[in-house]
């Protein structure tokens, strides 16, 4: 059984969990090119609860420029979906059945060689009163054309209104907002409350709709471009369960929590040495490992403590994203 | 990029190549996503998407260019393509996404397809360009042939591949004479071993095909004038081979394979070895905005050129076009079933086996069966307990079935026994005794597969008959696509339309055609054997417009029948238009022995007979004697080459338990011996017999008469059963004890034995003359209604005393094929040993 087909059977046997508020981040997919490097075929997947998505995921396979991973491979950059219908995406009604309403496409390289293709697929709900809000930006900047940053693509749902026409308007430069410091420094960031402090611009606009969680990831690409990929979301709407930033030791034998946010415990601080996972071990050794990203369907036996508190979490799986600078993994991002 | 919540733009999508593989790639694509693309097709030849496949039928004049369009100019209207017929295009610029045509007609694209087939191979040799050296490739390659064969009369056929063996047949029959010339030592080396193409070739000699073996062509010369004085301004005249030897030829046709046209492709800097190279969703592997299907793609480093993968790879393709993701082409295992002029031919996997001499073919087991006089060979090839090859010629009626077991990899050991007897000798083991011919369609899974061209399978055709109430075989074609390509699997989706449409079917008034090679039904052919007092096959074939010059397995044993049986002593039997069996006189077993099974009157024998019998077992070594349930008793296990001599010893009558006539009347011993008995049924058995044996009729015929209502022997259950009664005798009719028990119906009560022969007699010869080839009397009598029936038997008298007459006439004089061996058109030949025949035919 492959991993994406266990990400359905591990579903469809877990006992069910007590009723948790949803989150924004949903579905991954994890994309990765086969032994001849021609197509690309999915390589593992979690599904939470919307296994109707995946059903066919497992027997699908896509050329450059075919399908959504296919097109982020052609394109060479992040890739947005703001709506299922009319976008050539062709698993439209499980998604729509699935509660889902946008998605996002990753691609990771080492150089010009493409590595894996992430699908993140997302929801959230129109109503407002639900406080259901999140937002996916895409930031990119071209450094022949502008120092800044600017918004390439985002989805904005239920907060469109408002924060988007700001965001449309917002540049960064390089160690300037949530964007403008990931750029900089090459690395995640996660901002638990986006309304207060300094390092989010757009804080009183966030403030008026509801929008308090932020994460920025840095994104490969080989078009020379510099792109920064954000998630955020309202308090009603939590990006996922808990987050975790792992580093690599300088040898890059194993890796070890930088920091961390938990919905139920709140802020996490760097984790003690003998919490450390070593390089191939469990989803994230993986991910350190060959720089692909890496999803775990079984929480509870990941190595070096992510187990325990996976389990404590009531997460029964473990995502892991490489983030590369010159094919090197700087940092792995869990959740 | 995907940012605009409006409905996506249109695509473009631009197709080089207007042929099969490219269209139907189209047809799934609009099928699954029909408002992608805006799509225009480029197509060098002025026509629409044909059948190519059927270019032979067309230059053999059985049909025309019209019929064998697969989407007419309005189908691409209707689907809103821009056709730009008979522009060639000559440049493609990857980098404007662009195509140009020669006239300088342009498309911009987002997806290009390119399906540009193939080149035929041109031997390159001194005068290949003259005037009348063509290639056999496309419409325009058949009109030449078709215009040459109304001015010249020598052609030249280059190549004895399957191309050019329909291109030979074809010419021949628009008169000209034909020589094939052939480098290999035997004819399509890629698809028949050394036994089979001898046989071939032996066929086509005798149509009148004249075969240069090993031959290799030096030059092709050019002549000033014709044999006639005429000029010919360069015209090819003469072939000449290196052995300095030259013959005459006013055409040349070079049909020497094909080599895939990757000029497009290769000018515009896009991968090729040995054709273009694709992935598995048929992109190309430089340029993922360029896709490619057909003989022009190279996957894996094959490029296909049978139809079945071509619509594979287009099926494939579509759905990658159509953005779904869903499915690879990992390439095919090709089977070639075929037919050549009319000769049924069958190959699939490693036919060659341990012949191959190579060192890993040397475990490669062999079972074989030849009849190289009755046109049949078979050969299975086995290795580590599987199937891994099979090459047929004159029986192909198991090809698919050992094609799926050879795509399976299934172990065979255990049907190793019964495996080149076929699917019906399998599980069910139905024999012959299948109703109406549906044996091999209702033994079939539903996964199995029917059309091979198009990968359609029984469960798709069944499920679009009755979804779709469909009643013909245009029907099934135009909504499945099975049958619609190479055709050779027409008789089967025949079988499964009677067989899924059931009685619906029989309730349409449109006409079921007898089999693919016509549109007539079987009434139709008969009445006009009747009508047009035709007496040989090729007139019926000719007089009715047959679409193929030979007919098939299906259609020669009906027509043959139909005309012996409406012109008895006029009509000539053709022993090749019967069953094996029926060419043998003697039943072919699982073993490759034969049954013999003598006559024994009403199921009387002697002791005389009885030591005859025992002294040929002893003397013959015959493994097994069994009394059968018709009161006869079968040799069984005899050797083919012993037949003769096993029939002379014995020296009793043919008991024709191997064709389609009179086998058997059943007695009980009757009023002679049993206190119950009322009538003398062992008598009345025997004059039966006497008196009906050696009928030719639809299909086999069984007959019972018990002396009393206890009906000891079974006459409920039998053609004609006939049951003695104190005042007389009561006749009943239509039954049958095969797989589906058929009570007899009751037909009259007569009183003397005079009467039950002119009864019985009229009835059988009423069903002879109505039933259609392969029905027995019980279907018959359900088709036609038992008042018709009775209306000509009982109510006509001088009806039924005619048909009594008529059926006497028939047989009378009629010979014992086991003894009357040249009144019979018995061919001794096929009775000598295999050993024999194989270094005849090789000769």
């Amino acid at each position: 059984m492959n991993a994406a087909a266990e990400a359905l059977d591990g579903a469809s046997h877990t006992p069910a969990a007590p009723p948790q508020v949803p989150t924004f981040i949903r579905v991954v997919e994890v994309w990765v090119p086969d032994a001849e490097g021609m197509l690309l075929v999915l390589d593992s997947a979690w599904y939470g609860a919307a296994r109707g998505l995946g059903l066919h995921s497992s027997k699908m396979c896509f050329g450059r420029g075919e399908g959504l991973p296919g097109q982020a491979w052609e394109a060479g950059h992040p890739l947005l979906i703001k709506e299922f219908a009319g976008s050539g995406f062709r698993r439209t009604a499980a998604a729509h059945a699935e509660g889902l309403t946008s998605a996002v496409a990753l691609p990771f390289f080492d150089a010009d060689r493409l590595k894996a293709v992430v699908l993140i697929f997302c929801g959230d709900s129109p109503d407002t009163l639900t406080r259901q809000a999140g937002a996916i930006e895409i930031w990119r900047n071209q450094p022949e054309l502008s120092r800044d940053m600017v918004l390439d693509d985002g989805y904005y749902g239920a907060i469109s209104n408002v924060f988007e026409f700001i965001s449309r308007r917002t540049a960064f430069r390089k160690g300037s907002g949530l964007p403008g410091q990931v750029w900089q420094s090459g690395l995640p960031l996660f901002l638990e409350d986006l309304g207060k402090g300094s390092r989010f611009l757009r804080a009183d606009s966030a403030q008026t709709v509801g929008i308090n969680r932020g994460f920025a990831l840095p994104c490969t690409t080989n078009t020379g471009n510099h792109y920064v990929m954000a998630f955020l979301s309202a308090l009603g709407t939590p990006l996922v369960r808990r987050f975790e930033i792992w580093l690599p030791d300088p040898d890059a034998a194993y890796l070890l929590r930088s920091s961390g946010f938990c919905e139920r415990d709140g802020a996490l601080d760097s984790g003690p040495l003998e919490d450390r996972v070593g390089k191939g071990q469990g989803a994230m050794g993986r991910a350190l490992a060959q720089g692909v990203p890496s999803v775990g369907l079984q929480a509870e036996r990941e190595p070096g403590g992510v187990g325990v508190w996976a389990s404590q979490a009531e997460l029964n799986a473990v995502v892991a994203l490489p983030v590369l600078q010159a094919g090197r993994v700087v940092a792995v991002v869990a959740w | 990029m995907l940012r605009d919540n409006t409905p996506m733009k249109k695509m473009k999508l631009v197709m080089v190549g207007n042929g099969m593989a490219g269209v139907r790639t189209l047809e799934e694509l609009l099928k699954i996503a029909p408002d992608l693309y805006d799509i225009t097709v480029f197509g060098a030849e002025p026509h629409p998407n044909y059948n190519r496949i059927l270019l032979s039928p067309v230059l053999a004049g059985e049909q025309t260019l019209d019929e064998i369009v697969l989407n007419p100019f309005s189908w691409y209207a209707e689907h809103g393509i821009t056709l730009h017929a008979g522009k060639k295009v000559t440049q493609i610029d990857r980098v404007q996404r662009v195509v140009r045509a020669a006239d300088g007609t342009e498309a911009p694209y987002d997806r290009l397809l390119l399906a540009t087939g193939s080149h035929p191979f041109i031997l390159p040799v001194p005068g290949n360009d003259l005037p009348g050296v063509i290639a056999y490739r496309d419409i325009a390659d058949t009109q030449a042939m078709i215009d040459a064969a109304t001015q010249y009369k020598h052609a030249v056929v280059i190549g004895g591949g399957l191309l050019g063996l329909e291109a030979a047949y074809g010419l021949m029959l628009r008169g000209m004479k034909v020589t094939v010339v052939h480098i290999m030592p035997w004819l399509m080396e890629r698809q028949l071993d050394d036994v089979a193409a001898k046989l071939l070739q032996k066929s086509l000699e005798d149509r009148g095909l004249t075969f240069l073996m090993g031959a290799q062509t030096q030059a092709l010369l050019p002549g000033p004038n014709g044999p006639n004085g005429e000029i010919r301004a360069g015209r090819v005249t003469a072939v000449q081979f290196k052995d300095g030897t030259q013959i005459p030829a006013d055409l040349v046709v070079m049909a020497a394979g094909i080599r895939p046209n990757t000029d497009l492709a290769q000018a515009c800097g896009l991968h090729c070895q040995r054709g273009l190279v694709v992935n598995d969703t048929m992109q190309t592997i430089t340029d993922p905005r360029v896709y490619s299907v057909g003989e022009c793609a190279a996957h894996r480093g094959i490029a296909y050129g049978l139809v079945a993968p071509l619509f594979e790879q287009g099926q494939v393709c579509a759905t990658h076009l159509g953005q779904f993701g869903i499915g690879r082409y990992t390439g095919s295992q090709t089977s070639t079933k075929l037919k050549v002029t009319g000769i049924d031919l069958f190959s699939a996997g490693h036919f060659m086996g341990a012949a191959t001499g190579k060192a890993e073919d040397a475990d490669c087991e062999e079972i074989v069966m030849s009849d190289p006089y009755g046109g049949v060979y078979k050969k299975l090839v086995i290795k580590d307990n599987k199937l891994i090859g099979a090459v047929m010629i004159g029986d192909t009626v198991d090809g698919s079935w050992y094609f799926k077991l050879l795509r399976e990899g299934r172990a065979v050991g255990d049907i190793r026994d019964k495996l080149m007897f076929g699917e019906s000798n399998i599980g069910a083991n139905l024999g012959d005794t299948g109703h109406q011919g549906r044996s091999k369609a209702a033994a079939m899974a539903d996964s199995d597969e029917v059309c091979g061209c198009n990968g359609v399978s029984k469960g798709a055709i069944c499920k679009a008959i009755k979804e779709k109430g469909l009643f013909t075989l245009d029907e099934v074609r135009k909504q499945t696509k099975a049958s619609a390509s190479c055709g050779s699997c027409t008789g089967l989706v025949e079988q499964l339309l009677m067989f899924s449409a059931g009685g619906d079917y029989s309730a349409t008034p449109k006409l079921k055609a007898m089999c693919g090679c016509t549109d007539h039904g079987h009434q139709a052919v008969r009445d006009a054997i009747t009508a047009q007092h035709w007496l040989a096959i090729d007139e019926v074939y000719k007089g009715m417009d047959w679409r193929t010059p030979n007919g098939c397995a299906s259609c020669r044993p009906a027509v043959n029948y139909y005309l012996l049986s409406s012109w008895p002593k006029e009509a000539q039997d053709d022993p090749q238009s019967r069953y094996i069996n029926e060419r043998s006189h003697a039943n072919i077993q699982k073993d490759g022995t034969y049954s013999v099974i003598p006559r024994m009157w009403g199921g009387e024998t002697t002791a005389d007979e009885l030591r005859r019998i025992a002294n040929a077992v002893d003397k013959y070594n015959i493994p097994t004697v069994k009394v059968t349930g018709g009161q006869r008793i079968d040799l069984l296990g005899v050797k083919k080459e012993d037949l003769p001599a096993v029939w002379k010893d014995i020296g009793m009558p043919s008991g024709h338990a191997y064709a389609k006539a009179l086998r058997t009347v059943k007695t009980c011993v009757g009023s002679e011996w049993c206190r119950f008995g009322t009538q003398d049924s062992t008598q009345m058995g025997k004059d039966l017999e006497r008196a009906l044996w050696r009928m030719y009729a639809p299909h086999k015929v069984k007959l019972a008469v018990s002396g009393c209502p206890r009906n000891c022997a079974e006459s409920g259950i039998k053609d004609v059963g006939v049951i003695g009664v104190d005042s007389g005798w009561e006749l009943y009719v239509a039954g049958n004890g095969g797989i589906k028990t058929e009570v007899a119906q009751f037909l009259v009560k007569v009183k003397t034995p005079e009467q039950v022969l002119e009864y019985s007699g009229a009835f059988l010869q009423l069903y002879r003359l109505e039933g259609w080839y392969l029905e027995r009397t019980v279907h018959y009598v359900h088709r036609v209604g038992l008042d018709h029936v009775k209306k000509r038997i009982l109510d006509d008298a001088e009806g039924r005393q005619a048909l009594w007459d008529q059926l006497q006439f028939s047989l009378d004089g009629e010979p014992d094929p086991w003894f009357e061996f040249e009144k019979a058109n018995v061919d001794l030949r096929q009775f000598q040993p295999l050993a024999m025949m194989k270094l005849e035919t090789a000769r």
